[in-house]
């Protein structure tokens, strides 16, 4: 306890050098806080629009994601229905949403043009949500009227394209699973932005037995399992891998390409910039660890004289080190705090990223986990700087320091 | 009885490579509460003797002895615990720990020796009351004046009450009329706890208090003095060595 007091005391000797090194460890520790609770909420972003797309685990033909069908549906999966009936009864499963993957023209009867369809269940808006951005129109209809003809929810790019809007009348034709054309007509109901231009020019959804008809099968491209609680997502996968020997069961994360690059992206920039920012603290420390050890060198000695071991002239250094980073990662996290509040009230966008069209707030999670590895980070780099620094100081034997002008 | 004893003590510096003898054969020997005084010129070798006999220094030959204990023989640890338990420390400069109050920095041996709050605190409350600096407690070493400063290392190296001081050129830093206080003080306290001195000077002020008086010379002991009155011998003895 004394011994701390002593340091704090030290700490206080050149109050100006020890402002400045506290200022910069705050500085690189709310660069740290920052930087990593920046991108812990956008992996949480893109995870959560991830699952809402597509639920934590996906039942597929073993080889759907394998290789190319050689007709629609082929490496579909045939009893969905009951699979779907199966599942819903585990009351850890909230939703089980079969989707369609095809593709074929789309026509206004002047124009044709590709497109890439999803066929998708009417559920599929109440777990997507504000992930499911329609920005003019609705939703497909829960209850779509037989007499009428089938909806479809064009991507933005694809309306403009087929100068639709709601209402406007166009035609879907494809391949049927046995190699016969089919067309049907579809009435736009909405118009949908995926955020992704190149996809919004050519994405549509339509409700599954629409593209069924349409292709003339009973399968499905795949099922979206949503379970209640995402920790259970592993335990799920080896349950279901041995209800349906048949199936293939996938985790989210291994479809999640765009989570995927943009997390391996950002863990390396954020990585090398916490790495940086740990040197910079070594060598701040390191740096008045010095200048503290030499101008106190006939006082090791004094110290040394009444009988202090070298071990504990070292600790008294070490202490203060660590005191200073632990206070000026404290006061990082005062920084931090206060930029992240800051970034809730003050509104600030991101620019959209590389090949999206929108762009997203800026805003920051305090982690409390990352706010412990930067203590302790700190502390650990402050000691080591310091140990380095102190060792010459300590290493004149008590007469030679006493010398020491 | 001898607290401590140096026999036949060689102690030489590397210089440029080659070996220079400060100390050939200095042999000394301070009894218990004895106030013993280390007379030379500048460079004879008195503060290397000093530290030789205060632990902060290794000698090359002879021996060196407190009570039963033949300390050169004893590691660099061994050494920094013999000064914690049994030596205290005066220097020219006083070396007051600057961030620390007058009243820590005179309980600081006591803290090395792990006493508790309360017996340290009416420790150095009864120390600094013995060298008049009661009301000096809670300042810090800045606000003090020389003679002031060096009362408390005065305190500071009483408080433990060692059996041995160690003080090179205690007076060195002061006018002549603190130095008498000083030494007046230290040879007061010393005497009351049985605690035996041995200081390196050159200030004839000192020796009409000093027990004995050693007169070093090249790093011989040349001669050994027991001073009962011996101003007019050591005006002499000055003369010579200035
Ligand atoms: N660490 C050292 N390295 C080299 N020479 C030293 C060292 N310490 C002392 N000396 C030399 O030893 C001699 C005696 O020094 P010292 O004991 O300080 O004498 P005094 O205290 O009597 O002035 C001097 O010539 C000094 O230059
Ligand atoms: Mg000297």
């Amino acid at each position: 306890m004394k011994w701390i007091l002593l340091a704090w005391q030290n700490l206080g000797r050149n109050r100006r050098r020890t402002l400045a090194t506290l200022l910069l460890i705050a500085m690189g520790v709310t660069g740290i806080m920052t930087t990593t609770g920046f991108a812990l909420y956008t992996y949480e972003s893109l995870q959560e629009f991830a699952m809402r797309e597509n639920g934590q685990l996906i039942l597929s033909h073993p080889d759907f994601f394998e290789r190319e069908e050689e007709f629609p549906l082929q490496l579909g999966v045939a009893d969905s229905d009951d699979i779907r009936a199966t599942l819903l009864k585990d009351l850890n499963v909230s939703y089980v949403l079969p989707s369609i993957e095809f593709n074929g023209l789309i026509s206004n009867g002047e124009k044709t043009t590709i497109f890439m369809g999803r066929g998708v269940d009417t559920d599929l808006p109440k777990v997507m949500g504000p992930a499911l951005n329609i920005v003019d129109g609705r939703a497909l209809s829960l209850r779509p009227d037989p007499a009428q003809d089938y909806e479809v929810i064009l991507g933005q790019g694809l309306a403009e394209s087929m100068q639709a809007s709601i209402g406007s009348g166009l035609t879907l034709m494809s391949t049927t699973s046995d190699g016969a054309l089919n067309a049907i007509d579809v009435i736009v109901q909405g118009i949908v932005a995926t955020g992704i231009p190149e996809m919004d020019a050519r994405y549509l959804m339509v409700h599954n037995s629409s593209a069924q008809f349409l292709l003339d099968t009973d399968n499905v491209s795949q099922l979206s399992i949503y379970l209640r609680n995402s920790d259970l997502q592993s335990d799920y996968q080896q349950r279901l891998t041995d209800e349906f020997p048949h199936l293939l069961v996938t985790p989210w994360q291994d479809r999640a390409f765009f989570y995927r690059s943009v997390k391996n992206l950002y863990d390396r920039i954020f990585g090398v910039m916490g790495v940086v920012i740990l040197i910079m603290v070594l060598f701040a420390i390191f740096n008045t660890s010095a200048m503290s050890v030499m101008e106190r060198i006939r006082e090791i000695g004094t110290l040394g004289a009444l009988g202090t071991r070298r071990s504990e002239i070292i600790r008294l250094f070490l202490l203060e080190a660590s005191l200073l980073g632990g206070l000026g990662t404290l006061l990082g996290y005062g920084l931090s705090g206060i930029l992240t509040i800051a970034l809730t009230v003050f509104d600030v966008q991101m620019p959209a990223p590389p090949g999206q069209t929108e762009g997203y707030p800026l805003q920051v999670y305090f982690s409390g986990e990352v706010a412990l590895w930067a203590l302790f980070g700190v502390v650990v780099i402050s000691m080591l700087a310091s140990a380095l620094a102190v060792r010459k100081g300590t290493q004149l034997t008590v007469a030679e320091a006493l010398r020491y002008a | 009885m001898s607290t401590l004893v140096a026999r036949h003590v060689s102690k030489s510096y590397l210089s440029g490579g080659k070996p220079i003898s400060v100390l050939t054969d200095a042999s000394l020997s301070v009894d218990e509460g004895q106030f013993v005084t280390i007379l030379g010129p500048s460079g004879s070798g008195k503060s290397t003797l000093l530290n030789i006999c205060g632990l902060i220094e290794t000698l090359d030959g002879g021996e060196l002895i407190h009570k039963n204990t033949v300390l050169n023989k004893l590691t660099q640890r061994q050494r920094t615990d013999y000064r914690r338990q049994h030596l205290g420390f005066i220097f020219q400069s006083f070396n007051l720990v600057p961030v620390m109050t007058v009243a820590d920095n005179v309980a600081y041996p006591l803290m090395l020796l792990d006493w508790s709050e309360a017996d340290k605190k009416q420790r150095v409350r009864e120390v600094l009351k013995q060298v008049g600096l009661s009301d000096f407690a809670d300042k810090k070493p800045e606000q003090l004046s020389g003679g002031q400063s060096q009362r408390v290392a005065v305190a500071r190296a009483l408080v433990k009450r060692p059996s041995i001081i160690i003080a090179d050129e205690p007076t060195a830093s002061l006018d002549a009329e603190t130095a008498t206080q000083v030494i007046e003080q230290m040879k007061a306290l010393a005497t009351e706890q049985g605690t035996a001195c041995l200081i390196a000077t050159h200030d004839p002020r000192l020796l009409p208090y000093s027990d004995s008086v050693l007169h070093v010379d090249h790093g011989l002991i040349v001669r050994e003095s027991v001073t009962v009155k011996p101003v007019s011998e050591n005006h002499i003895t000055l003369g010579e060595l200035s």
